[in-house]
């Protein structure tokens, strides 16, 4: 039985309302909102709608639109979810993509692989392929959102109010998308409307 | 000939059952988890004993675990007081945040430390309403009101890891 199935009619109309408007904004709907709905209802599943929304806005309005969704995308890749942390490193790579004309330092393509690592060693990996001058700043704050999130991290950081935004959202978010498959992952952004850019994107990458 | 020895081992320690699988999560790894737990789980109360489930010796597992995982989890929804995984890996902690969903069971968390874990044990309240409170509260330590976002001042940086 599907995930749409088991909703009450009005949680169906309120999930329809929900993709369309989700595929106004980043070109189709995400997978996993009829389990958002079905999980949280209208009411509460407003909420979510409402503080995801800004959550988005707080972080990638702190640290810039791509290095904003690399921090979406590793936030949730230390929670296993597929969905979130493959998409938003895929759209951090597309606004990389077209503003410079060259491809980002961290494949999508490699985060769902570095999920099978034990912690230490994704975060080295993901630090090393991060290593230029340029990302020093970025490897700073995933480090430290690293250990934010592993619950060891010592003193006080101005960042932490932002990674904690970064941290608890997608942690909220993965109840919902963890069940999403690998095949459905797509980047969760307005870019991913530019289906030339995303084209380019992928023959860049040598998957298209 | 002496029966075989259990996959995964299960030990007690006060009002806490801890369950360390070793390799790979198979069915017949997490079948014999659900069989140790329950055993113990049956013998008291229901909810009074909490569950840890240590996978760091646990390197991956097989696709066909989920239902035995999602029947492992149901059990614990009805009988464990609280339960807590712990794993240094992001797709077995995926993997049982699933489990967690599909069992609908709200009193049980994955971390990626023991500490971590221990502390949600001792703990209450439900995960989804812990996640939806922190989440609330983060953003509205960050700035909640629209337009308050602001880009960091240059060379600030952090002082600790």
């Amino acid at each position: 039985m599907s995930t749409s199935s088991r909703l009450t009619l009005p949680q169906r109309l309120f999930l329809r309302v929900l993709d369309a408007m989700t595929a106004r904004a980043i070109g189709k709907p995400v997978p996993w909102m009829a389990e958002m709905v079905r999980i949280h209802g209208i009411r509460r599943g407003l909420v979510f709608a409402s503080a995801t929304q800004r959550a988005n806005e707080l972080v990638t309005g702190r640290y810039g639109i791509r290095d904003g969704q690399i921090l979406i995308g590793l936030a949730a890749m230390w929670n296993g979810c597929v969905f979130c942390s493959r998409g938003h490193v895929w759209a951090a790579n597309l606004y990389h993509f077209r503003e410079r004309g060259e491809l980002f330092a961290l494949d999508d393509a490699e985060v769902l692989p570095m999920q099978q690592l034990p912690d230490q060693e994704a975060l080295a990996r993901v630090l090393g392929t991060l290593a230029a001058p340029e990302h020093a700043r970025l490897r700073e704050l995933i480090e430290r959102q690293f250990h934010l999130k592993r619950g060891d991290a010592t003193g006080e950081s101005e960042e932490d109010r932002y990674l904690r935004v970064s941290i608890a959202t997608w942690d909220w978010i993965s109840e919902c998308s963890i069940g999403t498959q690998p095949d459905q992952v797509f980047p969760p952004d307005p870019i991913a409307r530019d289906r030339d850019l995303c084209e380019r994107y992928l023959r860049a990458r040598g998957r298209a | 000939m002496p029966p075989s020895p259990e996959p995964a081992s299960v030990t007690q320690s006060g009002d806490c059952l801890r369950a360390r699988p070793i390799g790979t999560l198979s069915v017949e790894s997490v079948n014999s988890l659900e069989r140790q737990l329950r055993q113990r789980l049956d013998s008291r109360a229901p909810r009074s004993l909490a569950v840890l489930i240590d996978l760091r010796e646990a390197g991956g597992f097989d696709l066909e675990i989920r239902g035995a995982l999602v029947e492992l989890q149901r059990l614990l929804a009805a009988r464990s007081r609280r339960t807590a995984y712990v794993s240094d890996r992001a797709h077995l902690r995926g993997l049982a945040l699933w489990a967690m969903g599909r069992a609908d069971d709200q009193n049980a968390k994955v971390f990626m430390s023991l500490e971590a874990a221990e502390e949600w044990l001792g703990s209450q309240g439900g995960r989804l309403d812990d996640a939806q409170r922190r989440t609330l509260a983060a953003v509205e330590a960050a700035g909640g009101a629209r337009g308050a976002a602001s880009r960091p001042p240059q060379g600030s940086q952090g002082r600790s890891r």
